[in-house]
Formats: structure tokens, sequence, C-alpha cells
């Protein structure tokens, strides 16, 4: 938008400026060609009337002298053809097919005395003549040439002048129109920033007031909006963290109180319906534990992305190596994988694979990708690595199992979204989505793709640490 | 042994009497922080709640510190790691986040009590977790009869950890047995202990990492 309003702007500037500077140029021409034209007859005058003089004394000596003093003086060539003869000064003669025109348009009384409009850049000198005689008889013609060159360095003059002018006036024009545009379009810039803030934290921070008055206005309404947006975000948040919270105390004695009841059993049919009770038990615990984790997931996330930018104050986050944290992962991961039948691989790095990120964030994203490998993809080889990638490091869990068709792959980090053919497994659906938010907390993402010819790779992608926060 | 629970919540309190009932320990429960601090004395071990009424649960157990070294369990609700590890660095032996299995429970106040009736007694010469044996005069750790051969500093750390199997480690109790200080820049060297122990025990999920606390190796 700010392009566009500062192009037509600029095109308008452009146009006035043209326009006022080529009226002024015009002008300035017209003006000197006059002043010149009027010297120029004057002198043309004064010579007809000398040579007049001279046809009537026939005596044409003082007249050539004055003529060869003016050509010697202006350099500017004079022919006068009297009846008898002609006289010539300053290298002006009939042969030159212009001088021969003016000379046969004077004979017949007719005066060509106008200078064509000076140009700032043409060349030659142009001509004026007239006849001289009495009322009834031309007795003679004056030719003058007249040597525009002085006026045209006079003109090319002013055009330096009006040209610096115009660019000066049209700089100042468009630096005009900028800080206009500018100043019109900083709050609808703002305003734009701040909805997209909204919409990848929910939160946002307080627009100041500045601008045009129906802006300032919308900013104000957005404000306020943002922050009925934010607050209710906040207290839906709030509300399941709470709720999940104020649920481990009665989840926690029926716990208790199950396992308790499971010790006085007896007969096999009751231990094996306590078990079915346990069973649920303790899907309640995991959605109840995932749900707590999603909501401290998202509090990080809008905090990290609210802080995105920012001077990174926050201590947690801190430039660690990513190989440690890795195999710890990896240790913790074992026994399942043994379980299951899977090969948990760990790739060493070459180098040390330096990752800006809360530790134990880290290791729970990990921890949660390679249970999920190990749930869904039984008995498949899990390869754990980090990579350098273009922008900093990739953390990659792959594994050789089923894999995720393309439209489950952007399903699977859906609060509570199951895979149709896992529904048999235990689970919440909860784990991509934490491991997704926690990433965004940490600056990083979480991609997803399908592994040739089978299986599914978790990336981390963090982008590359800033140099100096090293510690 | 006489169990302390100190709960504001109703149910889980008579729960819990239960659940310790069942393992033939007594018990009082108390539900204000500063019943706790008044009761603590008769009693063996304390299950401390982190959410009471009159105070934080983190200050009745640093003030219980400041008078006694009897064994304090946190069972909590709160599972954010800035609470465990405050909790664990304030002096608790051990936490549980509810809602908890009766046999963990259980076994969780076996570990701590047996420890610190142990760390009345003489120091043990050998420490058996499962496979895993360590001579604590000979300076010889073997798992299954394999002898292990350990660095110093690797010897040290398996058996701090063994030594306090069945409970937490922090990172800052290792940090201080080891180098003598908990808060230097040992972090780094801890890991590439650790990555070295492991190679050499050969037993997958034998050390746990406890996310953001420190390391814990299961008992059997």
């Amino acid at each position: 938008m700010k392009v566009r309003v500062l192009g037509i702007l600029s095109l308008l500037v452009v146009i006035i400026v043209v326009t006022v500077s080529s009226v002024i140029l015009t002008s300035a021409s017209r003006e000197l060609t006059q002043e010149l034209q009027i010297n120029r007859v004057a002198a043309l005058n004064r010579f007809a009337q000398l040579a007049s003089d001279a046809a009537e004394d026939n005596n044409t000596t003082q007249l050539q002298r004055e003529m060869d003093r003016y050509s010697e003086l202006y350099s500017e060539g004079i022919l006068i053809r009297l009846q008898q003869t002609s006289l010539r000064s300053g290298g002006l003669s009939e042969d030159q097919p212009e001088v021969r025109d003016a000379l046969n348009r004077a004979s017949l009384n007719l005066s060509d005395t106008t200078l064509s409009p000076l140009r700032a850049f043409g060349t030659g000198n142009d001509i004026i003549s007239r006849s001289f005689g009495t009322a009834s008889q031309v007795l003679g013609e004056v030719v003058l040439e007249v040597d525009l060159d002085a006026a045209r360095q006079k003109l090319r003059e002013r055009w330096i002048v009006v040209v610096l002018a115009a660019v000066a006036l049209g700089v100042l024009l468009l630096v005009a129109a900028s800080r206009i545009t500018a100043w019109v379009l900083r709050p609808v810039q703002r305003l734009s920033r701040a909805v997209h803030q909204l919409e990848a934290t929910g939160k946002t921070s307080q627009l100041p007031e500045a601008g045009p008055p129906e802006l300032r206005e919308l900013s104000r309404s957005f404000t306020a909006m943002a922050d009925a947006v934010t607050e209710s975000i906040e207290s839906q948040r709030r509300l399941i963290a709470d709720t999940s919270h104020q649920l481990r105390n009665p989840v926690g004695a029926l716990r208790l109180r199950v396992d308790l009841l499971r010790l006085a059993l007896r007969s096999e049919p009751e231990k094996q319906a306590a078990a079915g009770v346990v069973a649920e038990l303790e899907r309640v615990e995991e959605m109840l534990d995932g749900v707590l984790k999603l909501a401290t997931a998202e509090h990080r996330a809008t905090e990290g992305s609210a802080r995105a930018g920012q001077e990174s104050e926050h201590k947690r986050l801190s430039v660690i190596d990513a190989f440690p944290v890795l195999q710890g992962e990896v240790e913790r991961a074992a026994p399942a994988a043994l379980q299951a039948g899977s090969g948990l691989t760990l790739i060493a790095p070459a180098t040390e694979s330096l990752v800006m990120c809360d530790p134990d964030e880290l290791a729970h994203m990990v921890g949660e990708l390679l249970a999920n490998a190990i749930k869904y993809a039984p008995a498949a080889r899990i390869t754990v690595a980090s990579e350098p990638t273009e922008g900093g490091t990739a953390i990659v869990i792959s594994d050789d199992g089923p894999g995720l068709p393309a439209d489950h792959l952007a399903a699977s980090t859906t609060r509570f979204w199951r895979a149709p053919q896992h529904s048999k497994i235990p689970g919440n659906g909860l784990g991509m989505t934490i491991v997704e938010r926690l990433a965004e907390a940490n600056g990083a993402r979480l991609v997803l793709q399908t592994r040739e010819p089978h299986g599914l790779i978790a990336r981390l992608e963090f982008a590359r640490p800033k140099d100096g926060s090293h510690g | 042994m006489h169990v302390l629970i100190v709960e504001d919540d109703d149910a889980m309190a008579s729960a819990l009497s239960a659940a310790v009932a069942s393992a033939g320990h007594k018990h009082t429960r108390v539900s204000r922080g500063e019943d706790a601090l008044l009761a603590h004395r008769q009693h063996e071990v304390i299950l401390l709640d982190l959410g009471l009424p009159d105070m934080d649960g983190l200050d009745v157990l640093r003030k219980l510190r400041q008078v006694t070294q009897i064994p304090i369990l946190i069972l909590t609700a709160r599972d954010d790691e800035r609470s465990v590890v405050l909790g664990l660095r304030s002096g608790a032996d051990d936490y549980l986040v509810k809602p908890v299995k009766l046999v963990e429970l259980l076994a969780r106040i076996e570990a701590v009590t047996r420890r610190s009736s142990r760390s009345g007694q003489e120091a043990p010469h050998t420490i058996v977790v499962g496979d895993l044996a360590v001579d604590l005069d000979r300076r010889i750790a073997s798992v299954g009869g394999r002898q292990l051969a350990l660095t110093a500093t690797e010897f040290d750390l398996l058996s701090l950890l063994a030594r306090n199997a069945g409970s937490v480690v922090t990172r800052e109790q290792i940090l201080d047995a080891l180098w003598g200080d908990a808060f230097v820049a040992h972090s780094r060297s801890l890991d590439v202990h650790l990555t070295g122990l492991r190679s050499k025990l050969q037993l997958p999920g034998f050390i746990i990492n406890v996310r953001g606390v420190g390391y814990r190796v299961e008992q059997p």
C-alpha cells in the first residue's frame, strides 16, 4: 500500500515540477529572445540609416568602417547591398543560401526582423534583414547576422538554475509525500502487526495513538478488542489449568482407594473388574496430565512469542548442546523400546549441535516424540539424530513404521486427534500438540514428514543461535 | 512407623490415611501448615502437601528443615518443575505428584525412611540395587558379576545414585558431592561422566533422568 500511495504522489509531484519548470523555461527563452531582438533590430535600423545616408552621399567608406568596427566588436557579420555595390563585414556573403533569401525578401521590401525563439541547445546564428530607401523606392538591403551563443549561454544558465531548483523542490515534495504516507500508514501497519501478533500469541501490546483521527479511533477499538480476546483466552487457559489441577486431588484419592480395594479383592472376576477400573482411571490420569501439560505449553508459547524479537531475558532459554539431552531421552525411552521390540539408535553428531532452547522442554519434546514413535510404530527402527540445516539445527526422530498419510500428518497436531487406525492404542491425542506448542515457545518448529518408503520423520527445527549468547 | 499426613483435602487425606494404614503404619492427619510445625516431633516421616490453606507448603518445609532431619515426602498436585526443584532444594527427601499409585507411595515412603535410618548407622560396605553391586570399600562396581571399569568420578557418581536408590538426586546434590560446589559450571562434565557411566553399565533405563531436577536409580 505504501508503495502504491507513494507512487501516485510521486507521479503527481513529478508532473507538477516538470510543468512548472517548463513554463518558467519557455518564458525565460521568450524574454531572452525579445531582449536580443530589440537590441539587434536597433543596430539593424542604425545601419539602414547609415546605408541610406551613404547611398545619398555616394560615399561608402564611412559605412564600411562602421560595419567593420561593429563586426569586430560583436563578431557578427553585416551585409549591405546598395544599388551599385555590396558591402560586407564579418564574413557574411551572398553565397550563403539564407543570406540570399533574406536579401531577396528585403528587396521586395519585406523586413525580417523577428528572431525565432531561443533554444538552449541549438547551434548556428540567425539572420535579420530590412530594406531601406525612400517611400517609393528600395535603395538597398541590410542583412545582420545575430550571434545567438551569448544568449544561449544565458539561457543555459537559467536552465541549470531552474533544473536544480526543480530537483530540489521535487525532492522536498517527495520527502513530504513519504512523511505524510508514513504518518497515515504507520497506524495501519502497526494495526496489522498487532493483528498478526494477536493471531499468533493471543496477546498484543498496547497500540500507540498516532496518525489521522479515524485511524486513532480504529487503534483504540482494536486495542479494546484485543484486550477482550486476550483476557478471554487467558481465562480459558487458566480455567483448564485450574480444573485439571483441582481434579488431581479427587483423582488421586480415587486412585488410592481403588488400589486399596484391589488388595481386598479375592475372586478372579472381581480382580478383572478392578483391573478394568484401574485401566480407565489411568486413562483419566493421562488425560489430566496431558491437558495440564498442554495448558502449560500454551502458556509458555504465548510467553515465548510475546518475547520474540525482544532481548531474551528469559534465563531458561539458553544455548545448549542438544546431544546430552538426546542421550538422556534415548536412555529413558530404552526400556519401553525394548519392550515394544523397537530398535533405538542415537547418531552422534560430528560437531556440537547447539540450539537455543530450554533444556527441560527440549527433553520433554524429544521424549514425547520418542514415546509416540515407540507406541505407534511397533518393532520399527527408530533413529534420533541432530543435523545442521540451512538456518540452524534440526533434531530428527524418524522411524520406519507404518507412518501417516499426508492429511493425517497435518491433523496430528490438533488437540485430541487420534489416527483412526490407532484408536485401540491408549493415548490422549495431546502429545503432538504439546510438542508443537513447546517448540513454538522455544522459537523452533515441528515439521512432520513421511519417510520413504514408509515411516514418519519428526523434525524439530531450531534457528541458529545468535552469536554472543553462548552460555 | 508413625506417618504425619499434612493435607488439606479431606478425601485425599482419608485415602492417604487408609493407604498408609494398609502398610501397617500409624498416622496422624493435620490440614494446616501451623499444625504440621507443632506436630512433627512425634513422627518418623512426613507426607507434605504443597497447597495448604494457611501457608505455602514450601515454607512449612523450610521451617521444618531448620529444626528436624526427619524424612519429608512432598505429595503435591503441582507438577511444574519449579515447585519440584524448589521442594527438593529446600530439603525434601523426595516428591510425588498426585495422583499416585498405592505401591509407589508405599515404596517411596520405604525408601526415604530406610535411607535416613541408615544414615544414622555406620556406612554400609556394599550397596546392591537389582543387578548392580557397589563395593564401597574396594571401590568396585559390578553388574551381574561383570566387573565395571569405572573412572574415579564415575564410581563416585554411581555410588551416590545407588545410595539414594529409589529417590531423586538433584543435579546440585551431585555437583556438590562430586566437585564440592553445587553451582559451578561443571554441569557439562556431569553430562560427560553420566554418558560414560551409562555406556559402561549397559543397563538401559537404570539411571532415569528426572527432567529439570536430577537423576534417580529405580529400586527394583
